[in-house]
């Protein structure tokens, strides 16, 4: 009977750790658009596929974008946004927090467009040089080749921190972080605008309603493009 | 009958070319294996090898059992066509339909043969066959006597498409996160539907995803369906969005050969005999416009092989320049002061015009007449000597002379005009008017003048043009005959026993003053004329009010219509009624013609009382129109006139009554739409002294009827017969004229309106005479035509008539022998190519 106990009491603590630790959340986001080269790897399947529009994101699952490429991914709990742009290597996790889900991206190599929307998880996005932990905010990120972040602060606040620091970026602020130095923020006038460049240009729709001769009403629908000037 | 075969050689060989080249491009569809019963039925289908942009692609349809198709335009997706056909009952059994893809002169069909006898085929499948397929499907509606749950409303969010977002048709994705615990939902019940469509959706326990990879641009609905696992439904999440088209299909629609220019040209050729004549008119015209920046240009222009020197120029050109505050137009323009001084009459030079609101000045200065020489043209030989022979009209007297017509003078103009206030509710208005013919510009000519018109007018109008009332007067002096020069102050003076405080002579370059001048004494006030007008629209009623006044000396070689010497008063009112259903106008006038009686005539009292009820009752009612009018002329004299040696019979008194009655009715009959028309008139002049007349009297009685149908029919085909006749009789009943006209037309279009042919029989025959006339005549005229759309800016216009004209009739000579008239077979010919840009 000890022994048995042992055993059972063995198998167990191997087993336990994985019951208390949180399996990884489904359909945390997905991709909503795709343009140019675009790579999903699995985490399930661990095998690199071509990513089409309205692919699903899990947890653990990496993307990555070729040349003059482009996705745009939507997270499942709050709409908030993020647009990965060419050359760039990401992979999403996620874990469920009710009707939230806790987010962490982890960012390589790339650029990368966020805007944030206010909720109450957690949304950190981590590169090989430093963390940028937000909440409700619009911000782009580049990470180069050796691993240094810098972070455009488009609205609201950024905190930025790495092993030797913090700095809180507000709108119109840059952040560098090489992962050496603790990082530092300036005001800059030169934020990137691709954000917003692949969304179909702003339309509108004119409704009438009239009345014809003999008393029907009726509805003409125009649509009209705003032009950007 | 050559040109004619030579036109429809090249109208074969364009179709037939065009036809060409359809072998290459194809379309590719695949067939749906059957449609479910009251459900729209999707289309699509893509043309293989071909890029085009501009390509147009129609959907045809018919119930098995119909006789033709109706056709709707499928959307262009880029990529793809798509259309809707309507949802269809399940007695229609089969739909038939086909398709056709239109690009230029490229028409390519799916059955690329017979298409219209052997089209391809849709089962209508009865609803009931579907359900039980798709019994496992969670049902639209709650189960009977339930009510649909409550979908709290953090317990979704839509993710995409975005209600307030534009997207292109190939960007939509449906994306809903769900929040529900997972037994509150059951995921295999999840239905998704676009548009009422189900579509094909991946659903978990968080999220349901659909991609649609295209949809034609417009407002679509999604609809989401959630069941829980014990049945109960959930309200339903529905929202919309929009789909607009992309930029290149947008200028796709549009054709531009040149760019930001816009306009028409075209190019006519037409021949035509008549009575025996012959007339060839060839003819290039247009009008194109252009902009660039707040520069706008144009031109307009009309070229006719008509023009010939020795007469006045038929040739049209105007090219003009509108920089807002300055315009500037060369060649020929109709310049337009006011009514009475200068309005509408062309004039070859130039008009500049500055317009700044609180002045504007408008300056003009050309020619309104070229110079033309005497010509030797159409003499009048004397059987004798072989004279040429010209009769003096002047003087009556016969002049053996090598002229036969005199010449034209060339006619200068210049006008100016200063006005103070935009127009729109404000505008005072100073005009001033010189034309003077050019005595040098020809040799023989007769009777050239000098004109000279002062005005003014005054222009107020407010709330939103209700009100509107406007007011002019202008004084002239015309010199009828300049060619002696002016007199000078002696000579006026001796000739009239008068004392002029100046010399004519001095002030010749502004006006020759001489006998022939127009008033010779400008004191009287011959010579002035004034109108004022007032309108108003208050309380559904159209008033208006005018008075004028133009004296019998007034002339202006600026508007050479107006007619001097009458004043009066004219009052015209429209009433809408019943939601402009019913019109009703009223109208008086009271005019004195002669009211100066500077001849010697007397003045003539014209009165007129008009009526008229107009009656437009809405869709699928008739419409009617009545009208009457009665219109009196009186001299005011009613005695006979005795001279010495003769008696004169000048009295007028005259009543003419005329009442039109018109009425049109649109009805549907054997499945076909049909056009009733039909139309009286009835017009009666009759003399107050008609049994005293010794002259010819002057009665005239005439009635008109006439009868028309008009059937649009299944196929592309429209006839319209017509039945007119005509009762004259005039001169108190001594000459009568009756005619009857019969008309059968009909109008064909194939290709989808691309060809447009239309033919017709007019059978016209007329008869009567009277004192010595004898009317006996028939005339049948056959007459063919077409249209012919190119390319959608394109047009190609033929017509062509034979006309039969047989006469019978003829009048009785002085000799009592019977003069019969010439009997004819005409034609007319035209071919006329139209560009639009």
């Amino acid at each position: 009977m000890t022994k048995l106990l042992k055993i059972s009491l063995l198998l167990a603590l191997l087993f336990l750790p994985q019951l208390l630790i949180p399996k990884d959340a489904k359909d945390v986001a997905l991709i909503f658009k795709s343009k140019g080269v675009v790579a999903v790897k699995k985490k399930v399947t661990q095998k690199w596929q071509r990513a089409r529009r309205g692919i699903r994101l899990d947890s653990g699952d990496k993307i990555r974008t070729g040349e003059n490429s482009l996705a745009a991914i939507v997270f499942t709990d709050d709409k908030s946004l993020m647009k990965i742009r060419s050359r760039s290597s990401v992979r999403i996790q996620g874990k469920r927090e009710g009707k939230s889900i806790s987010k962490r991206i982890f960012m390589a190599l790339g650029n990368a467009w966020f805007k944030i929307k206010r909720q109450r998880s957690e949304f950190r996005l981590e590169t090989p040089t430093g963390v940028a932990a937000v909440k409700g905010t619009e911000f782009y990120t580049l990470v180069d080749e050796d691993g240094n972040m810098t972070v455009f602060a488009v609205e609201g606040i950024i905190e930025l921190i790495n092993k030797y620091g913090s700095v809180l970026l507000r709108q119109g602020e840059k952040g560098y972080s090489d992962g050496k130095t603790p990082p530092t923020s300036e005001q800059t006038g030169q934020t990137p605008q691709w954000g917003h460049e692949d969304e179909a240009p702003k339309a509108g729709e004119l409704e009438i309603e009239y009345e014809d001769a003999n008393g029907v009403k009726k509805t003409l629908r125009i649509e009209y493009e705003k032009n950007s000037q | 009958m050559k040109n004619l075969f030579r036109f429809s050689f090249g109208l074969f060989s364009i179709v037939l070319l065009a036809s060409a080249a359809i072998g290459q491009v194809r379309i590719v569809h695949t067939p749906p294996n059957f449609a479910v019963e009251n459900t729209p039925i999707h289309i699509t289908a893509y043309l293989e090898n071909t890029s085009s942009s501009t390509v147009q692609m129609r959907l045809y349809f018919r119930a098995l059992g119909e006789e033709s198709f109706q056709y709707l335009e499928m959307e262009n997706l880029g990529n793809e066509f798509a259309g809707v056909l309507p949802p269809q009952p399940q007695r229609v059994q089969k739909l038939q339909y086909f398709l056709m893809a239109i690009d230029g002169g490229m028409v390519v069909t799916l059955p690329e043969e017979n298409p219209y006898y052997e089209p391809l085929e849709i089962q209508i499948t009865p609803a009931e066959t579907i359900r039980e397929e798709q019994a496992s499907k969670a049902p639209i509606s709650p189960p009977a006597g339930g009510k649909y749950l409550t979908l709290p409303k953090d317990s979704f969010l839509i993710l995409s498409p975005d209600p307030s977002e534009t997207y292109l048709p190939n960007e939509v994705i449906i994306a809903v996160s769900l929040f529900l615990p997972s037994e509150d939902l059951d995921i295999d019940q999840t239905r998704v539907e676009v548009d009422g469509r189900p579509i094909v959706a991946e659903v978990s326990l968080n999220l349901i995803t659909a991609t649609i990879p295209q949809i034609s641009p417009g407002r679509h609905l999604v609809e989401i369906f959630l069941r829980r696992p014990d049945a109960r439904v959930y309200e339903p999440i529905r929202w919309q969005f929009l789909v607009r088209r992309s930029k290149k299909e947008f200028r796709a629609t549009s054709v531009t050969l040149i760019p930001g220019i816009r306009g028409k040209i075209y190019a006519e050729s037409k021949t035509e005999k008549i009575s025996g004549r012959k007339l060839d008119n060839n003819q290039l015209g247009g009008r194109l416009q252009g902009q660039q920046g707040f520069l706008q240009f144009g031109t307009n222009f009309y070229v006719t092989s008509l023009e010939k020197k020795n007469y006045q120029p038929r040739n049209r050109l105007l090219i003009w320049a509108d920089l807002r505050f300055l315009k500037l137009y060369f060649g020929d323009t109709s310049p337009r002061f006011s009514e009475l001084v200068l309005w509408g009459k062309r004039v070859r030079g130039f008009d500049a015009q500055l317009n700044l609101g609180f002045i504007n000045f408008d300056f003009v200065k050309g020619q309104t007449a070229r110079a033309i020489e005497a010509t030797l043209a159409d003499c009048v030989i004397d059987s004798v000597t072989q004279d040429t022979l010209f009769i003096n009209p002047t003087t009556g007297d016969t002049i053996t002379t090598n002229i036969c017509r005199y010449g034209t003078f060339q006619r200068d103009l210049t006008g100016l005009r200063v006005s103070f206030g935009k127009g729109h509710h404000f505008q005072w208005g100073l005009n001033l008017l010189k034309v003077k013919d050019d005595i040098n510009s020809i040799q023989y000519g007769l009777r050239p003048k000098d004109n000279l018109v002062l005005g003014t007018d005054i222009l107020i109008a407010g709330v939103n043009n209700r009100f509107w009332w406007t007011t002019e007067v202008a004084f002239s002096m015309l010199t009828d005959d300049i060619s002696g020069g002016a007199l000078s102050k002696a000579d006026i003076d001796s000739t009239m026993d008068t004392d002029i405080p100046f010399d004519p002579v001095k002030y010749e370059k502004y006006l020759v003053l001489n006998t022939s001048t127009i008033p010779l004494d400008p004191r009287k006030l011959s010579s002035i004329a004034w109108t004022s007008a007032l309108r108003l629209n208050f309380l559904n009623n159209y008033l208006t009010i005018k008075y004028k006044s133009i004296g019998s000396a007034y002339n202006s070689l600026g508007n050479t219509f107006i007619k001097k010497n009458i004043r009066g008063l004219s009052i015209y009112d429209r009433i809408r009624l019943w939601q402009n259903r019913i019109y009703l106008s009223l109208g008086y006038e009271d005019y004195w013609d002669n009211f100066s009686e500077s001849d010697n005539n007397p003045k003539i009292h014209l009165n007129t009382i008009r009526c008229g009820f107009n009656f437009y009752p809405g869709n699928k009612l008739p419409v009617f129109n009545f009208n009457y009018r009665i219109y009196q002329r009186n001299n005011g004299v009613d005695t006979l006139l005795t001279t010495l040696t003769d008696t004169l019979d000048n009295r007028e008194q005259n009543t003419t009554s005329e009442v039109s009655f018109n009425c049109s009715y649109n009805f549907i009959l054997f499945d076909l739409e049909h056009t009733f028309t039909v139309n009286f008139i009835q017009l009666d002049k009759v003399d107050a002294f008609k049994e005293t007349r010794s002259s010819l009297p002057i009665g005239i009685n005439n009635r008109i009827q006439s009868y028309s149908l008009r059937t649009k029919y299944k196929i592309p085909l429209t006839t319209t017969i017509s039945i007119t006749t005509n009762k004259n009789s005039y001169l108190g009943g001594l000459n009568t004229l009756k005619f009857s006209a019969y008309e059968l037309r009909n109008q064909y279009s194939a290709f989808n309106d691309r060809l447009i042919f239309y033919s017709g029989i007019r059978l016209f025959e007329a008869s009567g005479g009277g004192l010595g006339t004898v009317i006996d005549y028939k005339k049948d005229q056959f007459m063919l035509g077409g249209r012919f759309y190119i390319a959608r800016n394109q047009i190609l216009i033929f017509d062509m008539s034979r006309i039969s004209f047989k006469d019978h009739g003829g009048t009785y000579n002085a000799q009592g022998e019977f003069v019969k008239n010439p009997s004819f077979r005409d034609y007319t010919f035209r071919l006329r190519y139209e560009l639009n840009l």
